[in-house]
C-alpha cells in the first residue's frame, strides 16, 4: 500500500535539504547547469581529438617520432617542439601522438575481452539463478579479493611481457568486477514484474532478452563500459611503466612516462604531460560515463 | 529472561565470529589455486621459465637436462596437475612456499625481509588516507550549501583519475628535487617514508571520501532524520550521533577493501621511489619470471586482504546492530 | 457557513492564514498549498482529508518547517500558543518541536534510526528539551512504553527498531511524540502502511492518549472514513487548497460541495454486520470453473538449509465459479499473494492440485500446460512495475497478442482499440509511453493487456491498493462492467473488506497462510463466524459514515474528472 502523497519533486537531504546528488554529476558542476554542457562537450572532443591522433597520427604532426637530433636534448616546451624534447632530442608531442594507437588499442583488446567474458558470466548468472549464480558469484568474489594489478601481474608472469599481452591481462583481471554489475543488471530488469508479466502471456526467453532486458540494461552498461574504460587506460599504463610492456624505442604513453623518470630532475616535461595526456583522457571518458549513467530515461 | 536473550546472541556470535573465520581461510585457499592455476598450469612450460629465470628474463641461458628434471621433480612438475596442487598445497599449509628461483633463498625469509618496510609504508598511507579522506566528506558534508563543498567533493574524482606513478613522480619533482625537502629515493628513515605514503594515500583517500560522502548524504536523506528533526534534536547532534554512524558502516566496508589495493600500489611506488619492499620484491619477480615468489606474494596480499576484512567483519557487529542480532531475530506481533 | 460560530469559541491554539508553500526542481516549481486558513483549538482533534497531491502532508510539515530545503513557505499568519512561528529561526523552532508540537511520522519502518536502541530515541527526546537526564529519562521512557501498549518495556526498550514489528514501531513513534508533554501532535498519515486490524489499535491508542491529556491532535489522512470515526473536524483538501471545512457530523452528513460529496460516493460501502440481505445473485450455483486443492507452498533460501522455511501457504482449497467473483481476503503475510501467483501459474506449489474444467492444469511432470496463459491472466498491484515503462502503450497491449501469433498485424490493432475502448482508455494514449500515464490510467493498460488474450479468469493483485478512492471506485466498476460483458471469472486478492463488500460473491479469509473462514458474502461479511474475520470487518473505518453513504452512492453524478 504506497501511498504517494507528495509532488513529484526531487528527493531532498531532510537534514541540509539540499537536493540530493543524483548519481551522475559533482556538485561544482550541478551549481551551474551551463558548466555541465561545456564538461560534456569538452570531455567528447578530447576523446574524438585522441581516437584521431591513434588513428591519423601523420595528420597532427609531420615530425618522425623515432628521430632524434643531439642539437636539440632535453628543451622544455615551445613553439617548434610544443611539449619539449627529450634525452635523445627526439619531439615529445610527436612521441605522445604515435603511442597513442598502442595504448587506445590495448585499452580496447582488454575491454572487449573484458566486456564479452562478463556479460556471458553475468547474464548466465543472472538469468540461470540458482546454483549457477551462487557458484559464479562465490568465484567472482574470491577472485575480487585479490587486486586487479595482482592478477595481471600474474598473468604477465605466466604469458610474458608485451603490449598485446597487457592487455589481456588486464582485460582477465577487470572480468570479476564488471560481471558482478552485469548480473545485478540483468537481474534488475529479468526479476521485474513487466517481464515476469510478459514471460506469463507465453513472450519466449529471446524475445524478452532483445525487446524488456536489453534496452534497460543499455544505459548503465554502457556507463559502466565508459568507467572501465577509463580505468584500463589507468592499468595499461601503469604496467607499460613498469615495464612490462612496449619495448623502448616505440612509444606508448605508460613507456614515455617511464622513459623520463631518468630526467626528473632536469626535464620536467617528460614525466608530466604524458601523465596529463593519460589523466585528461581518463577524466574525459569518465565524464561521458557520467553522462550515459544519468540519461536512462523515464525508469520508475 | 535477559540472561536467556544474551546466551542465544553469544552462540549467534559465536556462530558469526566462526563464519567469518571460514571465509578468510576460504579466501586465502582461493588465492593459493587461483595462482597455481594460473601461474602452473597456464604457461606451457613453467620450468623452462624458472630455468630462464635464473639467469635474469633473458631465457638465452641452455639449461642441460638434468637441470631441467632436477628443477622439475623439486617443484613436483614432474607429476599429473592434480598431483602439483596437493603437493604444493600441503606444503604451503605447513608454511612452506618453496624457493625463490632469483635469490636461492625461501620465498617465507624473501618476503620476511621484505615485508616490514611494506607494512610501514602501507600503515602510514591507510592513516593519511583514513584522515584526509574523512575530513573531506565531513566537511562538505556538514556544510550544507556553499562553493567549498562544490570544490571539496570535485576533488575525488579527479584524483581516481591519475595514475599512481604520475602521483609519485609529480611529488618527487616538487618536494626532492625543487624544494629538497625530502629525500629522493631509498629507505632512509621516516623522511623517506612520507612521499610513497602520500602517493598511496591519495587514491586511497579519493575512494574513501567518495563513499563516506555518499554515505553521509544517504543516511542525511533517510525518513528518520525527518524524525529526528521533529523531535526537536539539534542538527550536529542529528548530524554526529545519527548520520555519522549509519554512514561509516559502507565506509568500512571500502576500507577493507582498501588494504588489498595499497598492497598493490605499492608495486608502482615502491618502483618509482627505489624503496625496499614487498611491491618491488614482486616487481622484480615478475620482471624475472620467479614464479614461486610472485605466488608467494599474491597469497600473500590476499592473506592480507582476508586479515583486514575478518577485522571489518569483526568490527560490524559493534556499529551495525542489524548484523549483530541477525536480521529477523524476534519479530513479534504488534 | 456553520464553521465560523465554531470557531470564534475560544483563541485557537494553532492558528494558520494565508499559508503559500511552493516547491522547486531544478527550473520547475509546484505550488503544493494555495492560500490555506487552518486552526486548531486545544484539545481538538482535526483531520485533513486529502487525496494523492492534495497537500495535505505539506501542510503538516509546513507547521513545524521540517519542509525540504529549498521549498518556499510563506504565509500572513502562522501562530501556534502565543508564539509567532513565521518569525522564529532554526534553533527557536528546535524548542518548539517534539516539546510544544508532537509529530508521528506515515511510514513508521523507515522512521527511526536502525542502528540505535528503541529506549535512546524516547530518551534522546527527552533530553533534547532538557526534560530529563539518566536514570530518570530512562523510566520516563518506560513508562511512555508501557502507555503506548508495548508488552514487557524492559526488554523492548534495549531492543533496536528491527527487531519490532511495524505496528510497534508506530506506538513507539507515537510514545516519542507524547514524551515531553506536547499540547498538539501532528499525526501524518500514521497508519497508512499498517494493516486494518494493527491500524484500529494504533489509531485507538492515539485518540484515548490525547483525549486524556488534553493534546490537541492534527490527523493527516486519505481515508475519509477514518476521520469520520475520529475527528471532531474534518478540513477536506484538493488541489492545494480547502474545498471544505466543518464538523465531522456536517462533512459526512450534509456536505456542501460536490468535491466532497464524490469523495463520500467513492468509498466503498462498509458491510453491517447482521445485515444479512440476499441480494439474490447467487440463486444458480454455477459449476466449478476452477478447484485449487489442498495448495502448500513452503519457501525455502540457502542450500543447506533443513527443512525449516516459512509456510507460506498452508493447505487452501477454493472453488472458483465461472462468471463469479472469489475474493481472498487477508492481512499481509497472509498467504493471499502467493496463492494467487499459485493460481495464475507464476509460482508453483510444493504440493495441491489445480484443476481447471475438472483437469489439471500441470502436467504430470509438472509443467504448467503449455496454452495456459490462454485461460488465465494475472494483473498485478502496482501498474508502475508490471508496465514495462519505456514501452509505448499500443506495444504493451498488443504484445500477447504478437507472442502468440494472434491474428495479423491490421486486426492486433484493430483489438488493441477495441481493448482500449472496453477499459475507457482514451485512443490518443495509445502513442504515448508507460512513463507519461497516470496510475489509474496504467491499471487500465494493465487490465486491457490480460484481456487481449480472451482469458476466462483474471487473477487481481490488489489493484486498486496504491491508488486514490476515486480512482479507485472507477477501476472497481470498470472491472464490474468487464466481467459482465465478457463472462469472466476473478479471483480478487485485498485487504480492504470495503472493497470486497463491493465486488465479491465469494469470499476466502486467510490468516498465516492457512483458510480461516469462508463462505458467500452475505455470510462471511453479514455474519461472521471466526473470531478473526470478526476481528477484520470491526477494523473497517468508516462506522459513521455509513448512513449517509448508502443515501449518496445509489445517486450521485459524478463531478471528478476520469481517472
Amino acid at each position: 500500500m504506497t501511498n504517494i502523497t507528495e509532488p513529484h519533486v526531487a528527493p531532498a537531504d531532510h537534514i541540509t535539504g539540499r537536493p540530493r546528488p543524483d548519481a551522475g554529476s559533482t556538485p561544482f558542476v550541478r551549481r551551474f547547469p551551463i558548466l555541465q554542457n561545456l564538461r560534456l562537450g569538452l570531455a567528447i572532443a578530447i576523446v574524438i581529438l585522441v581516437v584521431s591522433w591513434a588513428f591519423f597520427p601523420s595528420f597532427f604532426t609531420s615530425t618522425d617520432p623515432f628521430a632524434g637530433d643531439v642539437l636539440t636534448r632535453l628543451k622544455p616546451p615551445s613553439a617548434s617542439h610544443w611539449f619539449g624534447t627529450d634525452n635523445l632530442g627526439r619531439d615529445l608531442y610527436a612521441r605522445v601522438i604515435y603511442g597513442t594507437s598502442l595504448s587506445l588499442k590495448a585499452t580496447v583488446i582488454a575491454l572487449a575481452l573484458a566486456f564479452v567474458a562478463s556479460s556471458i558470466i553475468g547474464v548466465a548468472a543472472g538469468y540461470l539463478g540458482g546454483i549457477v549464480d551462487e557458484i559464479i558469484m562465490r568465484v567472482m568474489d574470491v577472485l575480487l579479493a585479490i587486486p586487479n594489478l595482482l592478477i595481471s601481474l600474474m598473468l604477465i608472469s605466466a604469458i610474458g611481457f608485451g603490449t598485446i599481452n597487457i592487455a589481456i591481462a588486464v582485460g582477465i583481471a577487470s572480468i570479476a568486477s564488471f560481471a558482478r554489475v552485469m548480473r545485478a543488471e540483468v537481474l534488475r530488469v529479468s526479476t521485474s514484474h513487466y517481464v515476469e508479466a510478459a514471460r506469463s502471456y507465453g513472450a519466449g526467453w529471446f524475445g524478452i532478452c532483445l525487446r524488456h532486458v536489453f534496452p534497460h540494461a543499455r544505459g548503465p552498461v554502457s556507463a559502466l563500459v565508459a568507467i572501465e574504460f577509463g580505468s584500463a587506460i589507468l592499468s595499461i599504463s601503469a604496467l607499460s611503466f613498469l615495464g612490462y610492456g612496449a619495448v623502448p624505442p616505440t612509444p606508448e604513453w605508460g613507456n614515455l612516462v617511464a622513459e623520463g623518470r631518468n630526467y626528473l630532475a632536469t626535464a620536467w616535461w617528460l614525466t608530466s604531460i604524458p601523465g596529463l595526456v593519460i589523466i585528461l583522457t581518463v577524466l574525459a571518458v569518465n565524464a561521458i560515463g557520467r553522462q550515459l549513467n544519468r540519461s536512462p530515461e523515464a525508469s520508475r | 529472561m535477559i540472561i536467556l536473550v544474551i546466551q542465544v546472541s553469544w552462540y549467534r556470535m559465536a556462530f558469526y565470529i566462526l563464519r567469518r573465520l571460514l571465509n578468510a581461510v576460504l579466501v586465502i585457499w582461493a588465492a593459493f589455486t587461483i595462482s597455481f592455476l594460473l601461474l602452473y598450469l597456464l604457461p606451457s612450460d613453467p620450468v623452462s621459465l624458472m630455468l630462464s629465470s635464473d639467469t635474469g628474463g633473458g631465457g638465452s641461458a641452455v639449461a642441460t637436462s638434468e637441470q631441467y628434471a632436477m628443477l622439475a621433480s623439486r617443484y613436483g612438475l614432474d607429476r599429473p596437475p592434480l598431483e602439483q596442487y596437493g603437493y604444493l598445497l600441503a606444503k604451503a599449509a605447513a608454511g612452506d612456499l618453496g624457493m625463490s628461483m632469483q635469490s636461492g633463498k625461501t620465498v617465507i625469509t624473501q618476503i620476511g625481509e621484505a615485508l616490514p618496510e611494506t607494512l610501514k609504508l602501507a600503515a602510514l598511507s591507510l592513516a593519511i588516507a583514513l584522515v584526509i579522506g574523512s575530513t573531506l566528506a565531513l566537511v562538505a558534508s556538514y556544510r550544507q550549501d556553499g562553493y567549498l563543498r562544490a570544490i571539496l567533493l570535485a576533488l575525488p574524482p579527479i584524483s581516481m583519475a591519475v595514475p599512481t606513478f604520475w602521483i609519485g613522480l609529480v611529488l618527487l619533482q616538487i618536494f626532492a628535487f625543487e624544494l629538497r625537502l625530502v629525500p629522493s629515493l631509498g629507505n632512509r628513515g621516516f623522511s623517506s617514508l612520507i612521499m610513497p605514503a602520500l602517493t598511496l594515500a591519495i587514491p586511497a583517500a579519493a575512494t574513501i571520501a567518495q563513499t563516506l560522502s555518499k554515505g553521509l548524504d544517504d543516511a542525511a536523506s533517510q525518513p528518520f532524520v525527518r524524525m529526528l528533526r521533529a523531535k526537536g534534536v539539534p542538527r550536529r547532534t542529528i548530524y554526529l550521533r545519527h548520520i555519522l554512524h549509519n554512514a561509516s558502516i559502507p565506509a568500512l566496508t571500502v576500507v577493507g577493501l582498501l588494504v588489498g589495493n595499497i598492497f598493490a600500489g605499492a608495486v608502482v611506488t615502491e618502483t618509482v621511489f627505489s624503496r625496499v619492499g614487498i611491491g618491488r620484491l614482486l616487481q622484480n619477480a615478475v620482471d624475472v619470471q620467479d614464479i614461486p615468489l610472485v605466488q608467494g606474494l599474491v597469497v600473500l596480499t590476499a592473506a592480507a586482504y582476508a586479515i583486514v576484512n575478518l577485522l571489518v567483519d569483526l568490527i560490524y557487529p559493534l556499529i551495525d546492530p542489524r548484523i549483530r542480532r541477525g536480521v529477523g531475530a524476534g519479530g513479534d506481533a504488534a | 457557513m456553520a464553521t465560523e460560530l465554531l470557531e470564534t469559541a475560544t483563541t485557537p491554539l494553532l492558528e494558520i492564514t494565508g499559508l503559500n508553500v511552493i516547491y522547486r526542481s531544478g527550473t520547475k516549481t509546484f505550488q503544493a498549498v494555495r492560500n490555506l486558513d487552518l486552526s486548531v483549538r486545544g484539545g481538538e482533534f482535526v483531520a485533513i482529508v486529502g487525496q494523492s497531491g492534495s497537500g495535505k502532508s505539506t501542510t503538516a510539515h509546513s507547521i513545524i518547517d521540517i519542509l525540504p530545503h529549498g521549498t518556499s513557505r510563506n504565509a500572513t499568519a502562522l501562530r501556534f500558543n502565543g508564539h509567532d512561528l513565521l518569525g522564529y529561526s532554526e534553533r527557536e523552532m528546535q524548542k518548539i518541536r517534539g516539546k510544544a508540537i508532537g509529530f508521528v511520522p506515515q511510514d513508521p519502518t523507515v522512521s527511526l534510526d536502525p542502528v540505535k536502541t528503541i529506549g535512546s530515541q524516547i530518551v534522546e527526546a527527552l533530553v533534547a528539551h532538557g526534560l530529563a537526564t539518566g536514570t530518570v529519562a530512562a523510566d520516563r521512557a518506560l513508562s511512555l512504553l508501557d502507555e503506548v501498549g508495548i508488552d514487557r518495556p524492559q526488554q523492548r526498550f534495549a531492543q533496536y527498531p528491527h527487531e519490532i514489528s511495524g505496528g510497534m514501531r508506530q506506538r513507539v513513534l507515537i510514545a516519542i511524540a507524547l514524551s515531553c508533554g506536547p499540547s498538539l501532535i501532528i499525526a501524518d498519515e500514521p497508519t497508512s502502511g499498517l494493516d486494518v486490524t494493527v491500524q484500529r489499535k494504533v489509531l485507538d491508542r492515539i485518540e484515548k492518549l490525547t483525549r486524556e491529556r488534553q493534546t490537541a491532535v492534527l490527523f493527516i489522512t486519505h481515508d475519509l472514513g477514518i476521520a469520520a470515526d475520529r475527528a471532531d473536524r474534518i478540513v477536506v483538501m484538493n488541489e492545494g487548497r480547502i474545498v471544505e471545512q466543518g464538523s465531522a457530523l456536517d462533512i459526512t452528513r450534509r456536505p456542501q460541495e460536490n468535491y466532497t460529496r464524490a469523495l463520500l460516493a467513492d468509498i466503498p460501502p462498509r458491510p453491517r454486520i447482521g445485515a444479512a440481505t440476499s441480494s439474490g445473485t447467487l440463486v444458480e450455483a454455477e459449476k466449478p470453473l476452477m478447484e485449487a486443492k489442498a495448495l502448500h507452498k513452503q519457501f525455502t533460501s540457502g542450500w543447506f538449509r533443513r527443512s525449516g522455511g516459512i509456510k507460506a501457504v498452508d493447505d487452501v482449497s477454493f472453488v472458483l465459479e465461472k462468471g463469479r467473483t472469489l475474493a481472498l481476503v487477508g492481512e499481509s503475510g497472509s498467504g493471499k499473494t502467493t496463492t494467487a501467483r499459485i493460481l495464475a501459474g507464476l509460482t508453483r506449489p510444493t504440493s495441491g492440485e489445480i484443476l481447471l474444467d475438472g483437469k489439471s492444469v500441470r502436467t504430470p511432470s509438472g509443467r504448467l500446460k503449455p496454452d495456459y496463459h490462454r485461460d488465465i491472466q494475472f494483473v498485478y498491484q502496482n501498474p508502475f512495475s508490471s508496465l514495462d515503462p519505456r514501452w509505448k502503450i499500443e506495444d504493451i497491449i498488443r504484445d500477447p497478442l504478437k507472442v502468440n501469433r494472434i491474428g495479423d498485424a491490421a486486426s492486433q490493432r484493430q483489438r488493441v482499440a477495441e481493448l482500449a475502448e472496453a477499459v475507457s482508455l482514451p485512443s490518443n494514449l495509445l502513442q504515448r509511453r508507460a512513463a507519461e500515464l497516470s496510475g489509474g490510467q496504467l491499471q487500465r493498460v494493465a487490465i486491457a493487456r490480460a484481456l487481449s488474450l480472451r482469458p476466462r479468469i483474471l487473477v487481481l493483485d490488489e489493484p486498486t491498493s496504491a491508488l486514490d478512492v476515486t480512482v479507485q471506485a472507477r477501476i472497481l466498476s470498470l472491472l464490474q462492467d468487464v466481467q459482465r460483458e465478457y463472462g469472466l471469472s476473478y479471483l480478487f486478492v485485498t485487504h480492504d473488506l470495503a472493497v470486497v463488500n463491493a465486488i465479491a460473491d465469494r469470499i476466502v479469509v486467510m490468516k498465516s497462510g492457512k483458510v480461516v473462514e469462508s463462505g458467500t458474502k452475505q455470510d462471511v461479511l453479514g455474519n461472521p463466524q471466526a473470531a478473526y474475520t470478526q476481528e477484520l470487518v470491526a477494523a473497517i473505518p468508516g462506522k459513521k459514515l455509513q448512513p449517509t453513504i448508502t443515501a449518496t452512492h445509489a445517486a450521485t453524478a459524478d463531478p471528478l474528472l476520469p481517472a
